[in-house]
């Protein structure tokens, strides 16, 4: 009797698995303990985290300030001063409106196969850089998410970045209670019938088409690549796959090469701070506080293995508050030892829900704990550490 | 995270993770802490993926370590009484031949088989996440199909009988 390994393994291992039942209670404790953590995260987390704002702001707002991408303007939902700072400091750049300036090499528009893929928006800082593009032309067959992800050089090289992620804006928000919703008429999401219950989202915009925005978080922060030619290659669009961690299925192929001068503001609150976080034995160091994201180091007392596991750092910065007492969170996008001799740990992080009026910082907040308020529900706690060098 | 997200991971990887953890513990009523380990670690981690396949590599390394580090808090869990452990729900063990077979192996062999015959990774890729070279991974590959052999001849001197 002749034995297959590959097919007795699998037909073993396709028994061997979780009830419903059990896979249902573990999507119960994780939403419960993801409610408890107040951390999301993730590749999915980061598009609709981004994409999170006041529904009802937005409404108003995108009425009166439409040229800002739809993702930005759902995520930040900034306002008009907001943005007349973010656009003279150069931070935010509205691609399509500088063509035919200095830049004469660029290359914003690219058709192929009977799409086309537009540069629209670019918001940079010297620590990330967020790229929004327009595709025109692509049926989304219905019930399928898109899948695309570009090859990003500046000047001609790969090597700029900590981290990279990117997704197509899914038109949900959250609402003032929290509550996930349509981003454009503030109705709740609704969920499929399918096997998975899964969310029925709202990816094609009324004009048909799909907006993607690209997440660059810069491995050095000096800003040296700015000023240099940014290519980002698109090679196909796609949907994600129906199969457990499948890989994503392009639809159709083609080369879509869009270039510019990557621009962007190195205005930040720089300053030294050397204060304990907490009753931890971690000490920031200091701080680069841009308009977009912000840049923290901390001395260690011992090795932290948690960096091992890739477990995000319990004392890494969390938030900004400002000095009319609203807090704005963030979210590390990269992090790691700077130097492990002297055990110091770097974090980059990415705010979530606000581009910042630097004029307006008071304190960094770090995670402190849970407590119960009035009414028996969970209120996240900080410390808070000033910012001598806001002004 | 919201319960989108919460579905697609216990849907893609729940089963993957109780696989993996029955190579390295041989048992399944610890399965779902093992789960609800991952998804923690994952719901508090602090990196992007560059694609599914970045992700699910993550996955794995993660559940691995979970189970080394539940292999070195077991001590604890032999305190719990017997009549309690009974009522432990857990995922039934298929009553199959090469189950049996793999417990007999060394946990780096049931691995290995489990992550290049289910997974279809190849030995390169399963010294990365193992953290080995792909050339341990050759040899625990060789090894464990080898005694593997000598099991089902075994088996089937038995059952001729």
């Amino acid at each position: 009797m002749k034995r297959n390994l590959k097919s007795e393994m699998k037909q073993s291992m396709d028994a061997l698995r979780f009830s419903e039942e059990e896979k249902e209670a573990m999507v119960y404790d994780l939403l419960e303990a993801a409610e408890k953590t107040g951390r999301p995260s993730g590749k999915k987390f980061v598009v609709i985290a981004l994409a999170a704002c006041l529904v009802l702001t937005m409404l108003t707002g995108a009425a009166v300030y439409t040229r800002w991408s739809t993702t930005a303007q759902t995520s930040y939902n900034p306002s008009q001063n907001i943005k007349e700072q973010a656009e003279k400091s150069g931070l935010s750049v509205m691609l399509g409106e500088t063509k035919g300036e200095s830049d004469s090499g660029q290359v914003l528009s690219a058709t192929d196969q009977g799409i086309t893929i537009t540069a629209v928006q670019s918001i940079v800082d010297n620590y990330q850089a967020q790229l929004t593009f327009r595709i025109e032309g692509f049926d989304l067959p219905e019930g399928k998410d898109p899948e695309v992800w570009p090859i990003v050089t500046i000047d001609g090289q790969r090597g700029f970045y900590g981290s990279q992620t990117g997704g197509c804006f899914d038109g949900t928000t959250r609402n003032k209670a929290g509550e996930w919703v349509y981003a454009s008429n503030g109705q709740p999401v609704q969920f499929g019938d399918d096997e998975f219950q899964s969310a029925i989202l709202d990816w094609v915009a009324d004009d048909g088409s799909l907006e993607y925005t690209h997440y660059i978080s810069f491995r050095e922060t000096d800003g040296r690549y700015m000023g240099k030619e940014i290519a980002v290659t698109f090679h196909s669009i796609g949907v994600q796959s129906d199969k457990k961690a499948g890989m994503p299925e392009p639809q159709i192929e083609g080369n879509w090469e869009l270039k510019w001068t990557l621009t962007g503001t190195g205005d930040n609150i720089s300053t030294t701070l050397n204060e304990k976080i907490g009753d931890s034995d971690v000490i920031l160091l200091d701080a680069e506080i841009g308009q977009l994201s912000l840049r923290t180091r901390y001395q260690l007392k011992d090795y932290w293995e948690g960096w091992d596991e890739l477990v995000e750092f319990p004392q890494a910065v969390c938030g900004v508050r400002m000095k009319d007492g609203s807090e704005h969170r963030c979210m590390s996008t990269t992090t790691g030892f700077e130097d492990q001799e002297k055990m110091i740990y770097f974090v980059q992080s990415s705010m979530l829900d606000a581009i910042l009026d630097l004029s307006q910082v008071e304190s960094l907040m770090f995670h402190k704990g849970w407590e119960k308020d009035a009414n028996g529900k969970n209120i996240h706690t900080f410390y808070y550490i000033p910012v001598p060098g806001a002004q | 995270m919201d319960e989108y997200q919460a579905r697609r991971l216990v849907n893609t990887y729940a089963d993957m993770i109780l696989r993996i953890s029955y190579q390295y513990l041989k048992q399944t009523c610890d399965a779902e802490d093992i789960c609800q380990t991952v998804f923690l670690k994952y719901l508090t981690h602090n990196m992007s993926f560059d694609s599914v396949e970045h992700e699910k590599a993550w996955i794995i390394r993660t559940t691995i370590n979970a189970c080394k580090d539940h292999v070195k808090s077991s001590y604890f869990r032999r305190t719990v009484a017997l009549d309690d452990a009974a009522e432990i729900a857990a995922p039934a063990i298929p009553d199959t031949w090469l189950l049996d077979a793999m417990k007999t192996l060394p946990e780096k062999y049931r691995l290995s088989l489990y992550l290049y015959y289910y997974e279809e990774y190849s030995a390169g890729e399963i010294g990365e996440v193992m953290g080995v070279s792909e050339n341990a991974v050759t040899q625990y590959l060789s090894r464990g199909r080898r005694k593997l052999r000598a099991l089902i001849t075994d088996e089937e001197r038995r059952m001729a009988l």
